[in-house]
């Protein structure tokens, strides 16, 4: 006899999958470790390589980069499940996202020069990088594609943003020890921060399977 | 700058990834094989040069202040035409691609012609200036995925010839920012002679 | 020109509204042809996954009744109207893969054999869970011509139960979802045929060998779901 697991067996008799529900533990720790955003999905890697110099500045860039991701997740899933949607225009969603997220970096610069300017002089020039940024519109797309809820949504790209925040950070620390390296003249500068950085990549691998 | 000179220079003296170090996430994201290199480097120049072209045109309508914001607008249009005309037309590679083809506007390649170039030049220029940089994106990207295609499928284009014997590391994440480095030495290298 | 509001807010508007409205052009142009495009893929699976025949096959579609699922079986026949088999369009069903739903075409003999399976699409890891598209790999192998009756749908020295498919290496997550879209295809293919009493024997089966508590209760069952 044929075996077919239960759940499936289930969802014919009853016509509604019961689709296991995500803990919001799990994606938690799936996003900042198993599927790191800059080490295992690609995203940010021109703040990551242009903004770890230091780790005082990678932290910072960090906090902004969260605080931007937390803020636009809300935005974008609330006009995509109440404007997009009804309208049927899902197409438009590239050109809406990004418009809104520049407009909130907009918002956190001056917000950030007026509270810290300290910190606004250290990241000013990093800060309207952030709209270009891809992690922010990556994360955000990838939210939607998920079909998560926006308490799901908020958590996911908060912990996305941590796991930029600690690559980021992680990864600045290295950097700070290579500086006093002897390394070979032609690795010098980015091709030797690409290669730490795989490494860096190497070792979050470990975390496959964890979730 | 002569016009040839425009088109070549994207491909040694000013490559978008080896020497100016731009668009890096679809340039390790995407290169696990050299088709999906080469595509995701010609949409991002058809991306290129059409908004190059517009936006040069529009350069003096535009009010120094929105500059940013009217571009993104430009490119975000273009970037969801390909989209949908990829969907259509190669829907094998629009698939492969995922979620790097709307993250094209956020290339800071395109972005930074926009602005260093565009917003400056006439629109022929423009053009002949989205041709150059984007060959020399697409050469990259074919040449780091054709690499990491033989380094760790054992095939190239998609026709295999030693399947199942080369580390799979190299077209996983860690193989994409190691292959990248040394290319990038070697890159320099030969550009220096 | 100058930045006073006024130009800016025009200028910007203007953009906007010209942007969206060729998006708009090229998305009634294309929206046709995605369709098109997505429909003759699935045309095409369709055939591919049953024996090839002289004449026109006449397709008769069944769908399925599940919220928020798009599983189609479809009986194909020759033009007397002998069937030749069901090719099920699938997907996993109750689990994911590592990146999202994977979805499979499906072909049974009427007899009840795998002829073929297909991936329609999938986005697992290349090199990894991808590998699902390349002919000849352990999933594939574990379920053409072999009897779905006989087979247990499950991956081996999976943690629940013993299954009889081989994972692909290293994407345990993707296998399962695969194995779990055949699943649904082979429900599928009992219910379009009307072996009800298959389905339920199958039912059975599956609760002696889940070691599940034989309970109706909705709310213990979807305790067993979460352990998933």
């Amino acid at each position: 006899m044929g075996e077919i697991s239960q759940e499936i067996l289930q969802a014919f008799n009853s016509g509604s999958v019961t689709v296991p529900t995500v803990t919001l533990f799990a994606i938690i720790i799936g996003s900042i470790f198993v599927n790191n955003v800059v080490l295992s999905q690609f995203l940010g890697i021109c703040p990551f390589l242009g903004v770890s110099s230091k780790v005082e500045t990678s932290m910072g860039m960090g906090a902004a980069v969260t605080f931007v991701m937390a803020l636009s997740s809300i935005v974008v899933w609330c006009i995509q499940t109440y404007i997009l949607e009804p309208f049927g225009i899902e197409y438009m969603q590239t050109i809406v996202f990004i418009l809104v997220i520049a407009a909130l970096v907009q918002m956190v610069e001056i917000v950030l020069k007026k509270v810290s300017p300290s910190l606004y002089q250290a990241l000013g020039i990093f800060l309207p990088l952030i709209t270009t940024n891809c992690a922010v519109l990556g994360v955000a797309i990838n939210m939607m594609q998920k079909q998560l809820t926006l308490l799901q949504g908020v958590v996911y790209s908060t912990s996305m943003a941590l796991g930029f925040a600690l690559a980021l950070v992680l990864f600045a620390g290295i950097r700070e020890r290579l500086e006093m390296e002897d390394v070979p003249s032609a690795l010098r500068g980015t091709p030797i921060a690409l290669i730490s950085a795989g490494l860096l990549a190497m070792a979050f691998m470990g975390f496959a399977g964890l979730v | 700058m002569s016009k040839l000179q425009l088109i070549t220079k994207g491909l040694i003296k000013e490559n978008p990834t080896f020497v100016l170090i731009l668009g890096m996430c679809p340039t390790i994201g995407v290169t696990s094989s050299a088709i999906n290199g080469c595509g995701m480097g010609v949409a991002t120049m058809a991306v290129l040069i059409m908004s190059n072209i517009v936006i040069s045109l529009i350069k003096n309508f535009i009010p120094d202040k929105v500059r940013i914001p009217a571009f993104i607008v430009v490119i975000a249009s273009f970037v969801t035409m390909i989209e949908m005309l990829m969907q259509a037309y190669v829907p094998a590679l629009y698939e492969s691609l995922g979620v790097f083809i709307p993250l094209i506007v956020v290339n800071c390649i395109i972005l930074g012609r926009a602005e260093a170039f565009a917003s400056k030049n006439t629109p022929l220029d423009s053009a002949l200036d989205g041709i150059g940089i984007g060959l020399g994106f697409t050469a990259s990207l074919t040449v780091i995925g054709a690499v990491r295609e033989v380094l760790g499928s054992g095939s190239i284009f998609g026709v295999e010839f030693a399947p199942d014997v080369m580390p799979l590391l190299f077209i996983l994440a860690p193989g994409g920012f190691i292959v990248l480095g040394y290319l990038m030495v070697l890159f320099n290298k030969i550009a220096k002679r | 020109m100058k930045s006073t509001l006024k130009n800016m807010v025009l200028v910007l508007f203007t953009i906007t509204a010209v942007s969206a409205f060729l998006v708009g052009v090229v998305n009634n142009i294309t929206k046709d042809t995605i369709q098109k495009t997505n429909d003759d893929a699935k045309l095409l699976a369709l055939t591919e996954v049953l024996p090839a025949f002289e004449g026109e096959p006449v397709f008769v579609h069944d769908t399925m009744k599940i919220e928020g699922a798009q599983i189609v079986a479809t009986r194909v026949s020759k033009a007397d109207g002998e069937t030749v088999g069901y090719a099920v369009e699938t997907h996993s069903l109750t689990k994911t893969g590592y990146a999202d739903k994977i979805y499979l075409m499906v072909g049974f003999l009427a007899d009840g054999t795998i002829n073929e399976i297909k991936v329609l699409s999938q986005k697992e890891t290349p090199g990894l869970g991808a590998n699902m598209v390349k002919p000849g790999n352990s999933l594939e192998k574990g379920f053409k011509n072999k009897k779905a009756s006989e087979v247990i749908f499950a991956v081996k020295k999976d943690d629940k139960r013993e299954g009889s498919i081989d994972a692909l290496s290293g994407a345990t997550i993707s296998s399962r979802a695969y194995v779990d879209a055949v699943a649904a295809a082979y429900a599928a293919f009992l219910w379009t045929t009307g072996q009800r009493e298959q389905f339920e024997a199958a039912a059975t089966s599956g609760n002696a060998t889940s070691g599940a508590t034989k309970t109706t209760e909705p709310a213990a069952q979807e305790g067993d779901v979460d352990n998933e």
